[in-house]
């Protein structure tokens, strides 16, 4: 069929239609592949990165030990709602932290079912006179938990009802109590009161007494566990440090590095390879020429900023974990720009005497995680001891490599800079809130990377050691 | 793998195409999208052909994406195409049938290389620019008239420079 016959011959003649590419067109391939893969390796940190902050901070979340397992276990049915009214609103005097203990023992579901068993008794007490106007003295216990929990109340109240006309106090004992709990509680009378030391008391109230000491002991303690309570919630702040950072031949080593370069022999004469030195070489041979070594580096201003979540795992310790952006820099003398029409290397490179100074910048995206405790016991103003790891990952770079070749040059290949970095941190810091919800956080911090920058072993630089002054500003909730 | 396949897939791109530089920023385009598929390549056809169907989805989305192309690429609803059972009677060499076919509009020269050269089926191309079989039928049918017609042109004219323009 003519129309099949005309296709047909077309696409024939089409499958041998070639055409040569340019020569610019691959390495555009590779620049762009390189660029592609550059891209996915920055989005998979950043995606792994995430999904450590999200596991980190949820493992913060859930680390709060046996307290919140404790807390879960007091939680019951809507339908019994929490008895933390005031019941002791008529007992001005006593002090409202004294009035509330926290008591963690379990209560069984199907035993949750409350009454309400109100004692009311009066007694009248001969040596009232003696204190005209006596005090109501009222001791709430609440097995009070913060959030919808079960609450457990005996409130003793003793009111003075008329100091003029009648001199007996009236004592009320208002007790609500779980069916099976059984607090240790004799007499409501004995238990609501503290009564003054050092009167004559009737033997029974004098074994209420003591009991009541005790309670009031066991009282103290547990308002000052209360005031040390850590709280559940994460919070957020921003950090930012600033420095100096440097390339150190050893991890942990405050020395800066340096190589020397080859020997480079050449004719006598010649000037390849720098400046000859004296002595070497003898007559008619080769003659030996120093070329220039690495050049000491030397410190640069670093800096980092970044975001954190901050968890407390116990009174004096917290974890926190963040996100954020760091450039650490060093600095190194260099010879002139040899151009590449000069030479026959392709890239462009620095040789010969060190002429400029130039500062290699490093941008890294970090994940720093870090565990703080406190290490003196005012919980507003306190020390700091913080210690972490921070993995890290390299953005970009202007780093020279040195490389011990041509009598030492200084070039620019990115190929060689290591892209995944891992630090230990450490560092010490003055803490304190204001007002306004805002905690500051003041203090030195120490890095030493444990990667080598360069891939070369040419270039003597090894890690980075980052010092600087980290400061930390924490937004707490405001508490109702 | 570019050193084998990049010619005759830079011919692919060409033929869809105005010039060489945007050929080769498809195939540009083509071969970093082979590089990062290679993994999807389950070796049940030819590597070429595989490659190939790249190229040409990298170049429909290049014409859609760059303006000079997408403005001229207009696809009148024409149900009732004309039928020409022509048939060229002069098959010219490679190269000539090329530039012809990249002297068509741009919307001629899309169906026609999408069902002429590679194959496509006129629902397979409406599905990929978005139209009807019908309108890429009509498009083809008037494609194909035009081309055949100009090759004819051609062989003609070519036979006048070859006798000495008598």
């Amino acid at each position: 069929m003519a129309a099949n016959e005309f296709e047909k011959n077309v696409r024939k003649e089409m499958e041998d239609f070639k055409f040569r590419p340019s020569e610019t067109v691959w390495p555009k391939i590779e620049e762009r592949i390189r660029e592609k893969n550059r891209k996915r390796r920055i989005l998979f940190f950043i995606l792994f990165s995430l999904i450590g902050l999200i596991v980190a901070g949820y493992g913060i979340y859930n680390f709060s030990g046996s307290r919140t397992k404790s807390e879960a276990q007091f939680k019951l049915p809507d339908g019994h709602k929490s008895n933390t009214e005031d019941k002791t609103s008529n007992s001005k005097n006593t002090e409202p932290d004294k009035e509330t203990i926290t008591n963690k023992q379990t209560i069984p579901a199907e035993n949750s079912e409350q009454i309400k068993h109100v004692v009311t008794g009066k007694q009248e007490h001969a040596d009232q006179s003696s204190k005209p106007n006596k005090q109501m003295t009222s001791v709430s216990k609440e097995n009070s938990i913060s959030r919808n929990q079960t609450t457990v109340s005996i409130n003793s109240s003793t009111e003075k009802q008329d100091n003029s006309k009648k001199r007996n106090a009236t004592l009320e004992t208002t007790q609500v109590l779980s069916i099976n709990q059984k607090p240790e509680i004799v007499d409501s009378n004995q238990k609501g009161i503290a009564k003054p030391e050092g009167k004559n008391l009737p033997s029974d109230t004098a074994r209420s007494n003591l009991k009541e000491s005790n309670n009031t002991r066991s009282v103290d303690v547990v308002t000052r566990k209360k005031s040390e309570k850590v709280s559940n919630e994460i919070t957020w702040g921003i950090d930012i440090s600033a420095g100096s950072s440097v390339i150190t031949e050893d991890a942990f080593s405050f020395k800066s590095s340096y190589a020397t370069a080859d020997r480079q022999y050449s004719a006598p004469g010649s000037n390849i390879g720098g400046t000859p030195s004296t002595g070497a070489g003898g007559a008619g041979g080769p003659t030996a020429y120093y070329n220039y070594s690495q050049s000491q580096n030397k410190p640069a201003f670093a800096f980092k900023v970044g975001i954190n979540a901050r968890k407390n795992i116990s009174n004096r310790s917290s974890l926190s974990v963040g996100l954020g952006y760091s450039q650490l820099a060093d600095k190194i003398e260099i010879g002139t720009n040899q151009s590449p029409s000069q030479s026959s290397m392709a890239l462009s490179y620095y040789s010969g005497a060190p002429q400029q100074t130039h500062t290699d910048h490093f941008h890294f995206i970090e994940l720093p995680l870090s565990y703080n405790w406190r290490v003196t016991n005012n919980a507003d103003r306190f020390l700091s001891l913080n210690a972490g790891v921070s993995p890290s990952y390299l953005l970009a770079t202007n780093a020279l490599v040195y490389d011990t070749t041509m009598g030492g040059i200084y070039y620019d290949n990115k190929d060689v800079v290591t892209k995944a970095h891992f630090s230990f941190t450490s560092g010490i810091s003055y803490q304190f809130k204001n007002k306004r919800n805002l905690e500051f956080s003041i203090g030195p911090q120490f890095s030493f990377d444990i990667t080598k920058v360069f891939k070369s072993d040419l270039d003597k630089r090894k890690y980075f050691l980052y010092t600087g002054i980290d400061a930390r500003i924490f937004f707490e909730k405001k508490t109702k | 793998m570019y050193d084998h396949f990049s010619e005759t897939m830079l011919g692919v791109c060409y033929r869809y195409t105005k010039s060489i530089k945007d050929a080769e920023d498809i195939l540009q385009e083509g071969f970093v999208k082979v590089f990062f598929g290679l993994r999807q390549y389950r070796n049940e056809g030819e590597l070429g052909a595989w490659i190939r169907r790249i190229m040409v989805t990298t170049a429909l989305n290049y014409l859609k994406r760059n303006r000079n192309y997408r403005d001229q690429m207009y696809f009148p609803s024409e149900h009732l195409h004309p039928v020409i059972n022509e048939d060229a009677s002069t098959i010219l060499q490679a190269k000539e049938i090329a530039e012809l076919i990249r002297q068509l509009p741009p919307g001629y020269q899309t169906i026609f290389n999408l069902h002429a050269i590679e194959g496509y089926s006129h629902v397979e191309i409406g599905e990929l620019l978005g139209i009807t079989d019908g309108t890429s039928r009509s498009q083809y049918a008037r494609a194909r008239g035009l081309l055949i017609s100009w090759i004819q042109n051609y062989s003609v004219d070519k036979k006048k420079e070859n006798y000495g323009g008598k």
